[in-house]
C-alpha cells in the first residue's frame, strides 16, 4: 500500500510538472475564494488560517458504552513560501489529548478550475488521564504523507478530495511507572477526505469536511484500548471558519 | 448549496466501507490418521507428562521462542473433553489441540489462532516413540530437558497444513508458591475478541480454561423478575445480542421474555447466574469466580447465591472460591449494609482503605501501574491484589512477571498464562 502510494505521489507531481506548461495561475483567487484544505497556490497572500472543530466516532464493537463523540478543537494555518510551495500547520486540541503537525505542500495549477497537490506532514500527539483510576500519558510521532485535487467551480464552490496515509513512527504508552513502547504498525492507515470551500458572510469561508480514517491505531483513542493489527474505521467530520 | 451537499454525502458513502473481520473456526476433523478406530483417548499421567515449557526449533518467526504447554478438561453432554493447548509468546498466539494415542505415537489435532489479528489455521503434532512418546505413555513419566519433542505442521485458514513446528520440552511450568489466578474478561473474552462463543455466555465459561484461565470475571445484573442474569452493557445492542426487536435497559425485560425472544451474538440465550455457576462447579476446573456487579441495588441476593455455590463447592470437595465485585461506590455501600460482610469473599476496585473495610481483595485498575508499595502494604494485611484488565502484551508481561500481583485479569489469558508459565 505505501509503495504504491508513494508511485503514484510521484506520477502525479511528474505529470503536473509535464503537462502543465505555463502556471494556470489565477492571480484574483485570494479576493475570491478563501481555503484552507483545497490545494490553491498562495500567490498574493502570506498567511491563512482556520479554526473548527472535528467530530470522530469511536468503534462500538471495540469501545462498547463508551461511544464518546467529543468535539476536538482544529486550529490550521498556511504559509507561503513561494508559488508553488506552502507550510502547512494545525494543532487539533482536546486538552486531555492533542494533535500538532507542520508540513510542507506543494501545490500545481492544472487549469484555472483544477488544482493539485502533494504534501508531507510530520505530526506529534500526546494525551495524559490522571483520575477515576487512570495514571496513564501517552505521545506518538506520525508521518502523513498526501495527494489533493481540487476542483473550483463556477459558484464560488472549492471541492477538494484528499488522500493521506499515516506512518506510526513512535508510539509510547505509560501507566504509573510501567512503560510500554512501540514502532508496531509501522503504515498505520488511510484516511480520505472530501470537502467544500465557499464563502460564508463577510470575508470568512466556511469548511465542511467529511474523512473515513481507517487506521491501526488513531490518538483519539489512546485511553480506550490498545494498539490492535485490526484496522478500525473511523468516520470523521470537520466544520471551520476560514480568514 | 443543495449540490454541495449532494456531492459530500455521495461521497461519503462512497468511502465509508467499513471492513468487516471475522474469524472462521478452521475444520480440523479431516486429520484421517486422527480419525483411525484404533485412536484411544491420552490417560492421565500422560496428559500431566506433557505439560511444560517448550523451546520452539521452527516456526518461531510465527510464534516466538517458548509455548508453554498445558492441558484442561471440561464436561460437556456428560462426556468430559481434554485439550492441550499452547500458550506462545508473540501476538498473543496459542494453539488448541485434541489429544489421541496411536500405536506408540502421540497424535494431537487442533487450530491455531492469534489474538492481535485474525490469522487462524489447522496444527497438528505427532509425537513418536523416539521423540518421547515412549516415556510420556510410561507408567511412572520422567521428563526432562530435551525428552519429548513435539514435531508438527500449521497452515493458513481451511488449508492443509504444510508449515513446519516443532518443540522440544524445556523445563516444567513455572507454579508460585501462592496460587495466581489467570482471570478471563467476561467468562473468556469479549465479543470483539471473535471467538465462536459469546462474551457472558455458559458456552465461553467451558471454553476458557482452554485459553489458560484459572478462574472468570462475570457481569451480574438482574430481569424484572428479579432473576439474576449474565449481560454486560446497560442496554440491548448489536454489539452483544442478535436482532430480537427488543431494546432499552435490559433490567425492563422479564428472564422468559429474555429467554423467548434475545441470543446472544453467536446463538447461545443469555444464562442465569445460577447457570454460569452450576457450569463452574460442575462441568470445569475453574477454581475462582468474580461476580461484577453491574446493578445498584441490595447485593443481598447475590450474597444469598454465593453462599449457595460456596457450600455446593465445598460439598463436591472443590477449592472454589466466589467474590462479589464492588467496582463502586454504590455497590461499596450497599456491601457494607449485608450481614456479615466482613466474611463475605469480596473484591474491591476502589481505594485500598475501602478494600480494607471491606476485607476484600483489592483491584486496582492496570492504567495505575504496578504499585509495588500498595500492593505489598494490602499483600502484608493477609489480602491479596489482582489487577485489571490487561491485554498490551507488553505490559501483561510486566505486570505478571514484574509485578507482585496475585492474579490478572485480562481479556487474552493466554497471553497471562504464557507470562506467568514461563517464568523463570
Amino acid at each position: 500500500m505505501l509503495g504504491k502510494f508513494i508511485k503514484i505521489f510521484a506520477v502525479i507531481v511528474a505529470g503536473c510538472n509535464c503537462y502543465s506548461k505555463a502556471p494556470a495561475q489565477d492571480s484574483t483567487f485570494k479576493a475570491k475564494h478563501a481555503a484552507i484544505l483545497f490545494p490553491y497556490p498562495m500567490l498574493t497572500e502570506k498567511w491563512r488560517s482556520s479554526i473548527g472543530f472535528t467530530l470522530m466516532t469511536t468503534p462500538e464493537d471495540i469501545t462498547e458504552e463508551v461511544r464518546l463523540r467529543i468535539p476536538c478543537g482544529d486550529f490550521r494555518v498556511l504559509r507561503r513560501i513561494n508559488n508553488h510551495l506552502n507550510l502547512d500547520g494545525r494543532i487539533m486540541f482536546q486538552l486531555l489529548q492533542n494533535h500538532i503537525s507542520l508540513g510542507i505542500r506543494y501545490v500545481k495549477p492544472l487549469t484555472k478550475q483544477l488544482y493539485v497537490a502533494a504534501g508531507n506532514d510530520l505530526g506529534y500527539w500526546f494525551g495524559f488521564l490522571k483520575i477515576g483510576g487512570f495514571n496513564s500519558r501517552a505521545s506518538g510521532l506520525v508521518n502523513y504523507p498526501h495527494l489533493s485535487v481540487g476542483y473550483k467551480t463556477n459558484k464560488n464552490l472549492l471541492i477538494s478530495f484528499k488522500a493521506q496515509v499515516s506512518l506510526n513512527l513512535d508510539y509510547k504508552a505509560v501507566n504509573g511507572e510501567s512503560v510500554f513502547t512501540s514502532k508496531q504498525n509501522f503504515y498505520n492507515g488511510e484516511t480520505f477526505t472530501v470537502s467544500l470551500e465557499q464563502p460564508f458572510f463577510k470575508q470568512k469561508h466556511l469548511l465542511l469536511a467529511i474523512s473515513t480514517i481507517n487506521n491501526y491505531f488513531y490518538w483519539q483513542t489512546w485511553s480506550l484500548f490498545y494498539k490492535t493489527d485490526r484496522k478500525v474505521f473511523y468516520p470523521q467530520i470537520t466544520v471551520a471558519l476560514i480568514q | 448549496m443543495k449540490k454541495a451537499l449532494t456531492i459530500l454525502l455521495l461521497a461519503a458513502s462512497f468511502f465509508s466501507c467499513k471492513k468487516t473481520y471475522e474469524v472462521l473456526q478452521p475444520d480440523y476433523a479431516t486429520w484421517a490418521l486422527f480419525k483411525n478406530p484404533a485412536a484411544i483417548r491420552i490417560n492421565t499421567s500422560a496428559r500431566n507428562a506433557m505439560e511444560g515449557v517448550y523451546n520452539l526449533k521452527t516456526g518461531t518467526d510465527v510464534f516466538g521462542e517458548l509455548v508453554a504447554v498445558k492441558w484442561s478438561y471440561a464436561i460437556r453432554g456428560g462426556d468430559t473433553s481434554f485439550h492441550v493447548s499452547g500458550f506462545f509468546g508473540k501476538d498473543v498466539a496459542w494453539f488448541i489441540c485434541e489429544g489421541k494415542r496411536l500405536g506408540d505415537s502421540i497424535l494431537l489435532n487442533g487450530y491455531w489462532r492469534k489474538m492481535v489479528n485474525v490469522e487462524t489455521g489447522i496444527m497438528r503434532f505427532v509425537i513418536n516413540q523416539a521423540n518421547g512418546a515412549n516415556k510420556i505413555l510410561s507408567a511412572n513419566p520422567i521428563i526432562d530437558s530435551g525428552s519429548i519433542t513435539m514435531d508438527g505442521v500449521f497452515g493458513a485458514g481451511q488449508d492443509e497444513p504444510k508449515v513446519a513446528i516443532s518443540f522440544t520440552y524445556d523445563r516444567k511450568l513455572n507454579k508460585s508458591p501462592a496460587p495466581f489466578e489467570i482471570l478471563a474478561h467476561r467468562g473468556g473474552g469479549r465479543t470483539s475478541d471473535l471467538l465462536q462463543v459469546s462474551e457472558n455466555s455458559v458456552n465461553i465459561i467451558l471454553k476458557t480454561p482452554e485459553f489458560g484461565s484459572t478462574g472468570i470475571e462475570i457481569d451480574v445484573r438482574f430481569t424484572k423478575d428479579g432473576v439474576p442474569i449474565l449481560y454486560h452493557d446497560n442496554d440491548l445492542n448489536l454489539r452483544v445480542v442478535q436482532k430480537s426487536g427488543l431494546v432499552g435497559p435490559i433490567e425492563n425485560y422479564t428472564y422468559d421474555q429474555l429467554t423467548a425472544f434475545v441470543r446472544l451474538v453467536n446463538g447461545e440465550k443469555i444464562p442465569t447466574l445460577r447457570e454460569a455457576l452450576n457450569a463452574v462447579l460442575y462441568q470445569t476446573g475453574l477454581t475462582f469466580v468474580w461476580l461484577d456487579t453491574k446493578y445498584i441495588g441490595s447485593l443481598a441476593p447475590v450474597q444469598a447465591i454465593q453462599k449457595e455455590f460456596l457450600q455446593k463447592a465445598a460439598a463436591a470437595g472443590r477449592n472454589l472460591k466466589i467474590v462479589i465485585g464492588l467496582p463502586g461506590k454504590d455497590q461499596y455501600f450497599s456491601f457494607l449494609e449485608l450481614p456479615d460482610y466482613l466474611n463475605t469473599p469480596s473484591l474491591c476496585e476502589l481505594s485500598i482503605e475501602e478494600a480494607a473495610t471491606t476485607n476484600s481483595i483489592w483491584a486496582p485498575r492496570f492504567t495505575e501501574g504496578l504499585q509495588a508499595d500498595k500492593v505489598a502494604q494490602v499483600q502484608a494485611q493477609g489480602r491479596r491484589v489482582f489487577s485489571w484488565t490487561v491485554d498490551v502484551p507488553d505490559f501483561v508481561t510486566q505486570f505478571v512477571q514484574k509485578g507482585n500481583f496475585d492474579g490478572v485479569l485480562s481479556n487474552f489469558p493466554s497471553s497471562v498464562a504464557f507470562n506467568y508459565y514461563t517464568n523463570e
